[in-house]
């Protein structure tokens, strides 16, 4: 009896050692990728956002005083909102880097089971969204060490913040990125455009009072100092400014009116609530395992009947085609060259617009029609700006499809890559964004809302350069399509006016912004061309 | 037609030459590279293909450097590279027809000749079939229309055969063979029998230098007298293997016939054999690793 009960702890520990082993592999193999180094920097320069009071709370001309419960809350919950927000997007891509590389095909030969490699995946993936929380941590502790006005620095009240909001959370964002990169259906564009809105509805839902929507914790700590400042300041309205409040007008207060925060009471009840998205994470997980094809790509390819009837018959063309051809290479036509850039524009929107599911194409089509037909507001703000991210996946894969479909060495090695085809992808991004916002463009200019045809204009041709841009350099989808969503969320639905590039509102249009996007438009596509031909030439 | 390469050398790391010191001639044929895996092939053809930059030396293309003048090559150039990517969701003649705009083809030329060029590799009936759905073999096939979409007069092929069954083998041996006769073609392979069939000359490489550019028949001569077959008991095989360089191995009734390269035969029941090129290219990188 204790002989097989010890066998079965040592092959519990076996176990978990394999697990531990395999996320950190992952780990260490996302950590040591130079992109990293980038994604380190972004992160440092969010804490400096958070530390200088850029990001984060403000309450009005209210403040509690620096010190571990604030600093150590504060810090904890901006970076679990961010790192919800755009963490998931940094981690996202392990099995498909394991595809990629074809490690998959290896793993998939060994014993290892479904469950296990998507455990790994959570792990590392949760390894490295705490890590970066630590650094956070690290950096907000040094700056409270500075900055402390209260006499001495509580520590644990300044970690238990981290260990209670932010660690949770980055476990739920860790399995929500395995469940996506092993869904078929979510691992690509369309799962970051998802991710996006689940998010946002956290946020929204958790507005509402529902705690256990609160991934962030931003409720609970807003409500909590809210309270006391209440009590310290009672009859007085206490005002709540959350997100970028550097770009809000109210932060500009002179003489602060401080009182007394003891940090979150960390109730029962919160606590639990906390734990939920440790749960909720495991569950997520869990529904990933189902999802996971194990690399197995006959999985991918056999859904329905009439794929079935396709596969046969690609099998019986490969019987056929065994046949030898009598022509000999001598007899063939002469090749007649002659550059053509319509030529080649049309052959990259074919390349970019094949491919996809004929629901994208309904959809994009049906955005055009709307435009015409809603009402003007309605389309300007809601309408236009759908249509300006419905085509993110064709705009993402500019500049990076040569990288990500190993076509590099056909295209550099063809005459002219960087005259000829380069503007070729330029353009044919450029053509995807007229044609989503045509109908708008002419309706807007017919009706006469000619600074609104401007700025659309000038949003229209910025969103394919930045995204020329961002994938010439990164090679990577990733990169434009985060911060784009980003800045097209809150600038152009959300309606923050700073940000907004597609003139959603008047307030949004201004001479001085048309002029910084068209000077960006022009340095980013320099940069592109230039990151383009050093890449011929270095590569 | 003339290839020349001066002193050319690609450098990855301060102290690591991907190519080092190579230097060749060579006109109208096909032009075999042979060397074991990091011998430096793949390096050199990425180099004359322009996508690489060499850290040193030089490679003319008549009269024109490769370097300076990289649109010059490009516009004569086919290029298969060893590892190429495909855009799975398109088909062989949408695939094709994308990479003929970019070499500037256009029109009803392009369009026949990439339908031909499909004949050609035997690829005619899957025309319209999507690339993600090709098998390795056929994708290789269509890289091999891609790189003569130009009529190049100048065409690399790195490993063209590699996932090739051995009935398209030999129909691109054929193919290349029918090449030769007006352009240079520059093909690599670890499969000597590739080389054998259709190479004008072979450049020997190891290690990232070149150890002997010579005819086929010239390389023969340098080993002849030196292949020996010699039957030994497999448990005695490995230990053949430590002292002496072996070729092939073929099982008998009697033991393991094993085909030895060197000057002197192992022992009295030494046979002499007719050499092979296989031969010839063991016995060159043996001396060369010896040398080292």
């Amino acid at each position: 009896m204790l002989t097989s009960f010890c066998s079965r702890v040592t092959r519990m520990i076996n176990k978990l050692h394999a697990y531990l082993q395999l996320s950190l592999a992952d780990f260490r193999e996302r950590t040591r990728r130079s992109s990293f180094v980038v994604t380190m920097l972004a992160i440092l320069f969010f804490g400096y956002l958070v530390i200088t009071g850029k990001y984060g709370v403000q309450f009005g001309e209210y403040r509690t005083f620096y010190d571990a419960h604030w600093a150590g809350t504060l810090m904890a919950m901006s970076s679990a909102i961010m790192l919800a927000l755009f963490g998931f997007y940094l981690i996202k891509g392990s099995i498909k880097r394991d595809r990629v590389t074809e490690v998959g095909q290896i793993i998939a030969a060994t014993p290892m089971t479904k469950r296990a490699y998507i455990i790994s995946k959570l792990v590392s993936n949760t390894m490295v969204l705490w890590f970066m929380v630590a650094v956070l941590a690290v950096m907000g502790f040094l700056t409270l060490l500075y900055r402390n006005e209260t006499g001495s620095i509580n520590l644990w009240a300044y970690v238990l913040p981290f260990l209670l909001i932010a660690l949770p959370a980055m476990i739920f964002v860790g399995a929500m990125a395995v469940l996506f990169d092993a869904s078929r259906w979510l691992r690509g564009s369309v799962g970051n455009v998802v991710y996006l809105f689940v998010a946002e509805m956290c946020i929204v839902l958790a507005m509402f009072e529902n705690q256990y929507m609160d991934l962030g914790a931003a409720v609970l700590f807003t409500e909590s100092v809210r309270v006391a400042a209440e009590a310290a300041f009672p009859g007085e309205s206490i005002p709540l400014i959350m997100g970028f409040v550097m770009f809000d007008p109210q932060m500009q207060v002179e003489v602060f009116k401080t009182f007394v925060w003891n940090g979150i009471e960390w109730t029962g009840t919160v606590i639990q609530i906390r734990l939920f998205w440790i749960a909720a994470g495991l569950v997520v997980a869990a529904i990933a395992i189902p999802f996971f094809d194990r690399f197995d790509p006959a999985k991918a390819r056999i859904k329905t009947k009439s794929k079935k009837k396709r596969i046969k018959k690609e099998v019986a063309d490969t019987e056929v085609s065994i046949k030898h051809s009598v022509l000999s290479y001598t007899e063939l036509v002469k090749p007649s060259i002659e550059y053509s850039l319509p030529r080649m524009i049309a052959a990259e929107l074919r390349v970019a617009l094949k491919g996809y599911h004929w629901f994208w194409y309904l959809v994009a089509v049906g955005l055009m029609a709307a435009q015409l037909a809603a009402p003007f507001e309605i389309a300007r703000q809601y309408l236009t700006p759908m249509a300006m991210v419905w085509p993110l996946v064709i705009w993402s894969s500019m500049g990076t499809r040569e990288a990500q479909s190993g076509t590099h060495n056909l295209l550099f090695s063809s005459p002219e890559p960087v005259r000829r085809q380069f503007p070729a992808i330029w353009l044919s991004g450029l053509l995807v964004a007229l044609i989503s916002i045509g109908a708008m463009l002419i309706r807007s200019l017919v009706s006469g809302h000619l600074s609104y045809t401007l700025a659309l204009l000038i949003g229209a041709l910025f969103v394919p350069t930045a995204a020329l841009v961002f994938g010439t350099l990164s090679k990577s989808k990733r990169l434009f399509e985060v911060s784009y969503l980003m800045f097209w969320y809150v600038g152009s639905i959300e309606h923050l006016a700073a940000i907004d590039m597609l003139g959603t509102t008047d307030e949004a249009i201004t001479a001085g912004k048309l002029v910084i996007l068209i000077l960006m438009t022009g340095s980013f596509a320099l940069t592109a061309f230039a990151v383009r031909w050093q890449q011929i030439r270095h590569s | 037609m003339n290839l020349s390469i001066t002193k050319l050398g690609k450098a990855y790391r301060r102290d690591f030459w991907g190519l080092k010191d190579f230097s060749l001639d060579f006109d109208c044929g096909v032009l075999g590279l042979l060397g074991p895996n990091g011998a430096g092939k793949s390096t050199l053809m990425r180099i004359l293909a322009t996508v690489t930059r060499p850290t040193e030396g030089s490679a003319n293309w008549n009269g024109f450097d490769v370097v300076k003048s990289p649109n010059k090559i490009r516009a004569i150039l086919g290029y298969l590279p060893q590892d190429f990517g495909i855009y799975p969701n398109l088909n062989s003649v949408e695939f094709l027809t994308y990479l003929a705009a970019a070499r500037g083809m256009v029109g009803e030329p392009a369009r026949k000749r990439i339908n031909q060029l499909l004949e050609v590799v035997n690829l005619a009936d899957a025309r319209k079939r999507r690339l993600g759905s090709l098998s390795g073999g056929m994708r290789q096939r269509v890289g091999i229309a891609q790189a003569l979409l130009n009529d190049p007069r100048l065409l690399i092929v790195d490993e063209p055969t590699a996932g090739l069954d051995p009935e398209e083998r030999i129909r691109f041996r054929n193919l290349l063979s029918e090449l030769a006769g007006d352009r240079i073609v520059i093909l690599s392979s670890h499969i000597v029998s590739d080389l054998e069939a259709v190479a004008t000359s072979i450049a020997i490489m190891n290690k990232g230098r070149l150890i002997v550019h010579a005819m086929p028949e010239e390389l023969l001569r340098s080993v002849e007298g030196k292949v020996w077959e010699v039957i030994v008991a497999s448990s005695e095989l490995p230990g053949l293997k430590g002292s002496h360089v072996v070729g092939s191995t073929t099982r008998t009734s009697e033991g393991v016939k094993a085909r030895i390269v060197g000057k002197q035969p192992t022992n009295s029941d030494s046979r002499a054999a007719t050499p092979t090129l296989e031969d010839a290219y063991l016995f060159l990188l043996a001396g060369n690793q010896n040398d080292q």
